[in-house]
């Protein structure tokens, strides 16, 4: 059935997006269903994955410094052996030449004892593949030199061209299994390299995979985040125009009472009791209308609006405005604030309120003082409104912006407790805060800071 | 009838400018019987004829068989074509008739809407009969419009 009810907003001529008046989304057809992807990141999985990346890079370099410090003790070991091999053997070439070369038997009982202890100390380093048979060669040909001095014996010049040249294949072959452990070295070194270009390799891969899938999170979040954005701005363009919808319903039935009290006021000759009921109901609708005004003011306060005003210009024109109801106030201003973000309706609004305040709670005991005051602090201006009221004890400053609160004290004060919840919430949604201090039968004053232009 | 009718009917008389045999022809279109009822109890009067539509289409259907009005008091939401809707196409056909919009809608925009159509004035409802009665006569004196 087609409805004879204009859209929310059609009536006025407002134009009206295709999703704004679009139903409310299912469970699961929107981003907030069950059924949906989970994209929001989770905290866990990144945090190990980060920290699984940590842990092998890390492990990778003490690897790395682990090896490189074992690889240079090795070399050193190796370089060293090979030049005491080489040191040993050619003092024991040394010695046995001067052993068969002695003068005196006690010199070559020295030479021999010099001998046996370089022979002593090669004995545990000859190692090598095929060293070990060339060293016990050279023993042999070392045990047969004699104990006592020599002279002109073809049999030890034999004997120590043979020690000669066994010495120098010893040589020989421990400058060749140096070279052969530099070769090793180098070879070490070079897989190294690649081990660690390997690893590397790896760990930046492992990287670039965690890295793109946090990022495609990310993004996937940003597209459901602004999904959510757009579904929250339609909910609540519904919402506004539900409660404006609501606020008419409302008032439409209040018109008949309203007017016809006005009416049985114009009855000639209407007894006093009648006109005082009539009187009555008409209050009451006002009353109500009220109400529903203010709810509706509430409901919509949350949002921001958008709009620069300036302070010093609007508060003078509040004042002219409520110039009836300040008539016997003694007012003050000080007015040193600035241009502040704040449309100049909304503005006036949030003052007339706070000034309204400021008389329906004024003191019996005394004449109303009111104090405005605007100046500029930091990126804020400040705008302060100070009665001398009734003031609030502390419980009540503490619920004060809380919708529907009414005082104890307030009970005598017409009003049902929404005017400084609708302040404070639309102080809110434009960025800035309400603060409140009163003291019981002295003083209350309202601050607010807003931010600037 | 009161004083106050009375006075109400005297200051309309003198707005009249002749459309039909020296009576003050009012339409009045409102989806609420209630409020039918009680314009109609606020405006009416001998020398006052008061014609009544429920919905935008029941206005449209008065002006162009029942008319021309001296003044048009409707609300602004209406079933089947709302009344703000109606007078910007009357203004586009150059109906000039004055008109007084009642509405319970709080939307600060339609202020400026109405104000756009010229030779109108808005009530928000609820409101008190003196109001409807001084808005009535207020357009009614305004000069034309183009």
């Amino acid at each position: 059935m087609i409805s004879p009810w204009p859209r929310p907003d059609a009536w006025l001529g407002n134009k009206v997006s295709p999703g704004t008046v679009s139903k409310t989304p299912e469970r699961g057809e929107s981003g907030l269903g069950k059924h949906e992807p989970r994209a929001v990141l989770q905290r866990w999985p990144v945090i190990l994955a980060l920290a699984a990346v940590t842990v092998l890079i890390v492990a990778m370099i003490g690897l790395d410094l682990h090896f490189s410090q074992k690889e240079a003790l090795t070399t050193s070991e190796i370089i060293e052996n090979t030049q005491r091999s080489i040191v040993l053997l050619k003092d024991i070439r040394w010695e046995a030449k001067r052993l068969v070369t002695a003068r005196t038997v006690e010199e070559a009982a020295r030479r021999r004892r010099a001998m046996l202890e370089d022979e002593a100390r090669y004995e545990p380093i000859a190692s090598y593949p095929g060293e070990r048979k060339k060293w016990e060669r050279l023993k042999g040909l070392l045990a047969r030199l004699p104990e006592a001095p020599v002279r002109d014996d073809d049999s030890i010049l034999a004997l120590e061209d043979s020690m000669d040249t066994a010495i120098d294949e010893l040589v020989a072959l421990n400058n060749q299994e140096g070279q052969g452990h530099f070769a090793a070295i180098r070879a070490a070194h070079v897989q190294a390299i690649w081990s660690d270009v390997v690893v590397g390799g790896v760990v930046l891969c492992i990287v670039a995979l965690i890295s793109g899938w946090l990022l495609r999170v990310l993004s996937r979040q940003r597209r459901m985040i602004l999904k959510e954005v757009r579904l929250l701005d339609e909910k609540n363009a519904e919402l506004e125009a539900f409660a404006g919808r609501a606020a008419h319903d409302l008032r439409g039935p209040m018109n008949p009472i309203r007017g016809y009290a006005d009416l049985i006021l114009e009855v000639p000759a209407l007894p006093d009791k009648a006109a005082g009921m009539a009187r009555k109901i008409r209050r009451a609708v006002d009353r109500m209308a009220k109400v529903v005004d203010d709810m509706l003011a509430l409901s919509i306060s949350g949002r921001p609006p958008e709009g620069c005003s300036s302070s010093a210009l609007v508060v003078p024109h509040v004042i002219e405005e409520m110039g009836a109801e300040l008539q016997d106030v003694a007012l003050s201003t000080k007015l040193d604030g600035g241009q502040v973000g704040c449309p100049e309706g909304v503005l006036s609004q949030i003052l007339r309120n706070l000034v309204g305040n400021a008389i329906k709670f004024r003191s019996r005991a005394r004449p109303l003082r009111v104090a405005i005051e605007t100046r500029d602090v930091d990126s804020m201006v400040e705008l302060s409104v100070e009665d001398n009221g009734v003031g609030m004890d502390p419980e009540s400053a503490k619920h004060v912006f809380e919708p529907f609160y009414r005082g104890l004290t307030d009970h005598e004060v017409p009003g049902h407790g929404l005017g400084l919840a609708i302040v404070e919430r639309t102080v809110r949604a434009l960025g800035g805060r309400c603060e409140l201090s009163s003291v019981l039968d002295r003083y209350t004053r309202i601050t607010i800071r807003l931010p600037r232009a | 009838m009161t004083n106050v009718a009375v006075r109400f009917q005297n200051r309309l008389a003198g707005e009249v400018r002749g459309t039909g045999q020296g009576k003050v022809r009012i339409a009045i279109a409102d989806d609420d019987p209630d409020s039918i009822d009680l314009m109609k109890a606020a405006l009416t009067g001998p020398a006052i004829e008061i014609e009544e539509a429920t919905s935008g289409a029941g206005l449209v259907g008065l002006l162009t068989r029942r008319g021309p009005f001296d003044v048009i008091v409707t609300d602004v939401l209406m079933p089947w074509s709302p009344g703000l809707q109606v007078l910007r196409a009357a203004r586009r056909t150059g109906w000039t008739t004055p008109v007084v919009l009642v509405t319970g809608l709080t939307d600060p925009s339609i202020a400026d809407k109405v104000a756009g159509l010229g030779k109108a004035r808005l009530l928000r409802k609820p409101f008190a009969i003196a109001d409807l009665r001084s808005a009535v006569a207020e357009v009614m004196r305004a000069p034309r419009c183009a």
